[in-house]
């Protein structure tokens, strides 16, 4: 089972969603921890649709990827696909971008400008630490457990 | 979807289709934003290949090269599929009466707008199945 976490650039929700998945932060985590994290606010425009390998859970890969607006699309298209071609599908897509707020989006947007890098991270980091609860339901969902 | 429908031979390639015959294509200005992503299965072209069409909004490039990722990751091999980008044939009068149909529910005005648009679309249309059926044959004789 591949784990498949996806929003828009694929550098905040989804790549805590990872984290989260793989135990490296809790969903206690506080905002100090969620900018720690490697690949947080790292992933650019440019890498959209390169799903990154954030590591193994119980030997089933979780990775993260940004999606632009298809998000949405990504989920019906890989079942879609899978369905018509008769193959099982052997993944969990997770579309994090419903857990997105205006502090995310805002920091997100800000934090591709050099010079206001730091501050946009920073309230990117905010934003996703207030939905981290959220975020968390998705994995415990994606995990089954 | 018209693409497609040239693909199939549902459409002849030397002659432009009537209004008429646009809109009776299955699917044809039928999509509402929630379908997007779902395949539409239109036929089987000549060499026995299922075609089948997809709207992607603006997204077509991250999405297919992510479910290209996913399923060389997960080592599932869903057979050969080609993906055809068909927005380079797009013009604005198919957009605005895509809009005005599909988003804003103004079928009345948007369907003969997209019909329009596609009518002078056409023959880039049919070059670009063309060209995908020629890239195809050489990678068949390649592979061969």
């Amino acid at each position: 089972m591949i784990y498949f976490y996806h929003c828009y650039r694929g550098a905040h929700l989804s790549c805590v969603a990872a984290a989260l998945h793989l135990k490296r932060i809790q969903p206690s985590a506080g905002v100090k921890e969620i900018l720690s994290l490697e690949y947080f606010d790292v992933l650019q425009n440019r890498d959209m649709g390169v799903p990154v390998l954030a590591g193994y859970s119980q030997g089933n890969p979780v990775c993260f990827v940004g999606l632009g607006s298809g998000s949405k699309i990504f989920a019906r298209f890989a079942d879609s696909l899978t369905t018509k071609m008769q193959v099982p599908p052997q993944y969990k897509s997770v579309d994090c971008l419903e857990c997105i707020n205006l502090l995310t989006r805002i920091g997100g947007f800000i934090s591709r400008f050099k010079g206001l890098k730091q501050i946009g991270r920073y309230l990117a980091a905010r934003g996703v630490h207030k939905n981290l609860d959220k975020i968390f339901a998705l994995v415990l969902q994606a995990r089954g457990s | 979807m018209t693409a497609a429908a040239v693909h199939v031979g549902l459409l002849a390639r030397d002659k432009t289709p009537s209004r008429l015959e646009l809109v009776s294509l299955p699917y044809f200005d039928a999509q509402k934003a929630d379908d997007h992503g779902f395949l539409q299965y239109m036929g089987k072209s000549k060499d026995g290949s299922m075609v089948f069409s997809v709207g992607f909004e603006t997204a077509s490039a991250p999405v297919i090269k992510a479910a290209k990722n996913l399923f060389s990751l997960g080592k599932a091999s869903i057979g050969k599929v080609d993906y055809v980008e068909t927005r380079p044939v797009i013009n604005m009068l198919m957009i605005i009466g895509g809009i005005s149909s599909r988003r804003l529910g103004l079928t009345f005005v948007g369907r003969p707008l997209v019909s329009w648009g596609t009518q002078l679309a056409y023959k880039q249309i049919v070059a670009l199945v063309e060209e995908t059926e020629r890239k195809l044959k050489k990678r068949g004789e390649k592979g061969q």
